[in-house]
């Protein structure tokens, strides 16, 4: 075993949204810090093998290479983002398998590769409220968080400073504004549809979707071209990802060492000082052993990946998992569950698009709030709003031969499609949990997760209500017709992956304090997914985004004044 | 080109393919043995290689796909390289039941041309095409393929053989170069968003669609 001893202040583990932030932050702090990332390197621009492609250069026609996906990405296929010009990006799930539970079906999108899933994500970017972080202490599910939103507002402008997020101001205290650039402008047909939910339906709000892909130049990076499948990769960094934004900053401090191919296999911990006094690391290339330590250890691997290397750092003093004194760890998973309805609009088929706006609009929770509705259930839900004017792929399959059909197929459909995704809060609950499979190894002899994950009665009737407001919704915006679904999205599907080493203020009952920092073990902080105590209902990239900058800030202070 | 430029134009390259190209010299990769080339450097989906018909089975694949999709005042299927894409997706896109429905389907058409008319397929008149084609097309109305909002990744296993050529058709023809920017409207990079946009009673779409 080779050791390259107190060469690094730190060590990150993961490069995808949280790592590369972490690794920004450290570096900028004047830390020496080493990056390791269990996938190959992905080089910003020149590993976006997809990027730009024209239709007439994806192989067969972008329709599903259908064998090869089901025997290599047969999860990973699933994720919407997934296509000929993408897969790159993804894991291949036959060379990284996991375990479900038969009767529970979970669905894990993983990215392999440096930047995680910053290349791949949906870039809808919201701030929590301070309604989502009370939300625990006032009905009882899952513990209390240890922050409020007062806590983190500063560290939320902090990061929208740097990524640059579009959008528009709406003053809602249940969705706070961010520091925006300009939002991106509506259809005519969002437009139509505006103005009658405002007539009709005025306790809901629909504004321009917030993402962080950038609606002017910002930081050196070039605003959006609207060139349209935004997952291909983009090397304008136009949109946030590590590699667009967070490791160039990282690198210019000459502070960063950046190592892909280290699988992180577990800490070791040193019971005589309380500490992680090395991270254990596999070569996925050379199958070489590897040790690495420095004086703090930050796990960004991922919400079940930072919990699986805590579960295998098993010792005399954590015998189920580093830093589980609580035995809390592994347990509590959130993901948000999805639904999805569609109704067609005969308005404003006049008017067509010019760009590819790559966002949807959003209608913010307006159920289960002060002055608004109150339901059968606790919590409650936001719309992600979209309209297609479906083409040729929509209607292929219509009857006829010769001109008449292929005139047909090259104009627009008579009619638009409007499409409500709507994502409801998942409550904390400790039968929902991550675990390790000792029976089943993978490839570099790490014992496998099992994820054993289901929607409670809560979900259920907040699902039964998405379905009532979606028609309630679509009446009033002037749908011709309406079809709406009660499916509800499979665990892990929405991508949205949260808790398993939560934070809290008892020791006793959580992994994390205040500050993402381990109760048990202070040089071991945890600021991804894994983090989180509660779920809200918006997309959480941007608060991982902040309590990493924020634990960064409290570990390096602490650090310099030998607390650490 | 040696083994010592090689090494220098790999470096050049930089990160990833110099990797890999190291690699390749010091045997397969561990994670990755796909030739990786950006897409957009790569061939054409009508150039892709395809060996499974004879010439007279080429002939009559090119009528039946210009039959679906005819030039007019713009160019039609054959003009789009379509017929090599058909059957590049037959050898290597449909599963081996898919295929053998389309061959079957196939050469009951060529049969049924040569039984009725005495003459290939490619040989009879447009109206004698169109007259087996929507007869296939009746025959198999009663099909999921026909759908409404039967959407690109749910292809329909065991949809009859007109229905596979339509399909394929219609994706290598509007995908194809020839398809995209002289049927359709192409504009890869727009550098703006105008959601007002005005669609005239003759525009096509566009070429592309996004990707959420």
């Amino acid at each position: 075993m080779s050791n390259s001893d107190k060469q690094y202040d730190a060590i990150v583990v993961g490069s995808g949204i949280s790592g590369g932030w972490a690794a920004k932050e450290l570096c900028e702090k004047g830390l020496r810090v080493l990056l390791l990332e269990r996938g190959r390197d992905i080089q910003h621009g020149l590993d976006y093998l997809g990027e730009h492609a024209p239709p007439w250069k994806v192989p067969f026609a972008n329709k599903a290479d259908r064998k090869p996906y089901k025997d290599d990405y047969p999860v990973q296929s699933k994720c919407y983002a997934f296509d000929a010009a993408t897969k790159d990006f993804f894991n291949k799930d036959s060379e990284a398998p996991y375990q479900q539970d038969p009767e529970k079906p979970y669905e894990w999108i993983r990215a392999n590769g440096v930047g995680g899933r910053s290349l791949i994500w949906g870039r809808q970017t919201y701030r929590w409220s301070e309604f989502d972080f009370k939300a625990n202490s006032q009905d009882g599910h899952g513990c209390e968080w240890p922050i409020g939103y007062d806590d983190i507002k500063d560290w939320y402008s902090y990061v929208e400073r740097f990524v640059g997020i579009s959008g528009a101001k709406e003053g809602l205290t249940e969705l706070p504004d961010s520091e925006f650039l300009p939002p991106m402008g509506m259809y005519a047909i969002e437009k139509t549809i505006k103005g009658r939910l405002k007539k009709h339906m005025p306790e809901v709000t629909m504004t321009m979707g917030r993402t962080a892909i950038l609606s002017e130049n910002h930081n050196g990076r070039a605003a959006c071209h609207y060139c349209g499948p935004c997952p291909r990769g983009c090397s304008t960094g136009s949109y946030f990802s590590s590699q667009s934004s967070t490791l160039p900053a990282a690198r210019a401090t000459g502070n960063l060492t950046l190592r892909p191919y280290s699988v992180v296999e577990k800490l070791e911990y040193d019971a005589r000082e309380n500490r992680v006094s090395a991270v254990h690391v596999i070569d996925a290339e050379s199958r070489e052993r590897l040790s690495f330590s420095a004086d703090l250890v930050f796990l960004c691997a991922s919400t079940l990946a930072s919990t699986q290397i805590l579960l295998n750092s098993k010792s005399e003093q954590f015998p189920s998992g580093l830093a589980n004194s609580s035995g809390t760890l592994g347990h509590y998973l959130m993901d948000h569950f999805k639904m999805q309805h569609m109704a067609v609009f005969a308005d404003n088929i006049d008017h067509y698009y010019k760009g590819f706006r790559p966002t949807g609009s959003y209608i913010p929770r307006f159920k289960n709030l002060p002055g608004k509705e109150k339901t059968n259930y606790l919590r409650g839900f936001g719309v992600q709003a979209d309209p297609v004017r479906p083409d040729w792929r929509f209607h292929f399959n219509q009857k006829g031969f010769g001109k008449s059909l292929k005139d047909k197929l090259r104009k627009p459909a008579p009619f638009w499609i409007w499409v409500l995704g709507a994502f409801g809060e998942c409550l904390p609950d400790y039968n929902n949990k991550v675990s390790l499979d000792e029976n089943n190894l993978d490839a570099f002899g790490i014992p496998q997760i099992k994820v054993s994950m289901s929607f409670g009665d809560n979900e259920h009737k907040m699902a039964e209500d998405i379905i009532r407001s979606g028609e309630k919704i679509f009446k009033a915006a002037g749908a011709v017709y309406i079809e709406t679904t009660d499916k509800v999205s499979v665990p892990g599907s929405a991508i949205h992956e949260m808790g398993t080493a939560r934070m809290g203020k008892d020791p006793k009952t959580s992994v994390l304090n205040k500050w993402n920092q381990s109760h048990d073990v202070p040089n071991l902080f945890v600021t991804d997914g894994a983090c989180m105590t509660s779920s809200s209902c918006v997309n959480p990239s941007l608060t991982y985004m902040a309590l990493t900058a924020r634990a960064c800030d409290y570990a390096v202070k602490q650090w310099r004044q030998g607390h650490i | 080109m040696d083994r010592r430029h090689f090494l220098q134009v790999a470096t050049l390259l930089g990160g990833a393919f110099a990797t890999r190209a190291l690699a390749d010299l010091s045997g397969p990769a561990v994670s990755d043995s796909e030739a990786l080339q950006p897409l957009a450097t790569g061939p054409s989906i009508g150039e892709l290689p395809a060996n499974l018909f004879q010439i007279q089975e080429r002939t009559d694949l090119a009528a039946m796909v210009e039959a679906v999709i005819p030039r007019t005042d713009t160019p039609g299927a054959v003009d789009a390289g379509v017929p090599n894409f058909v059957e590049h997706m037959v050898q290597h896109w449909l599963s081996d039941a898919e295929r053998a429905l389309f061959l079957k389907g196939f050469r009951a058409l060529q049969v049924a041309s040569r039984e009725k008319h005495s003459r290939e397929f490619s040989q009879l008149t447009m109206d004698q095409q169109l007259d087996f084609l929507e007869a296939l097309e009746d025959e198999a109305s009663g099909s999921p393929w026909y759908d409404f909002a039967n959407v690109q990744r749910q292809y329909v296993e065991g949809a009859p053989f007109i229905c596979q050529l339509k399909e394929l058709t219609i994706f290598g023809f509007y995908s194809s170069e020839v398809g995209a920017t002289q049927v359709l409207r192409h504009d890869p990079m727009p550098m703006q968003f105008d959601g007002e946009f005005v669609l005239n009673e003759d525009d096509s779409t566009w070429s592309m669609i996004r990707l959420m």
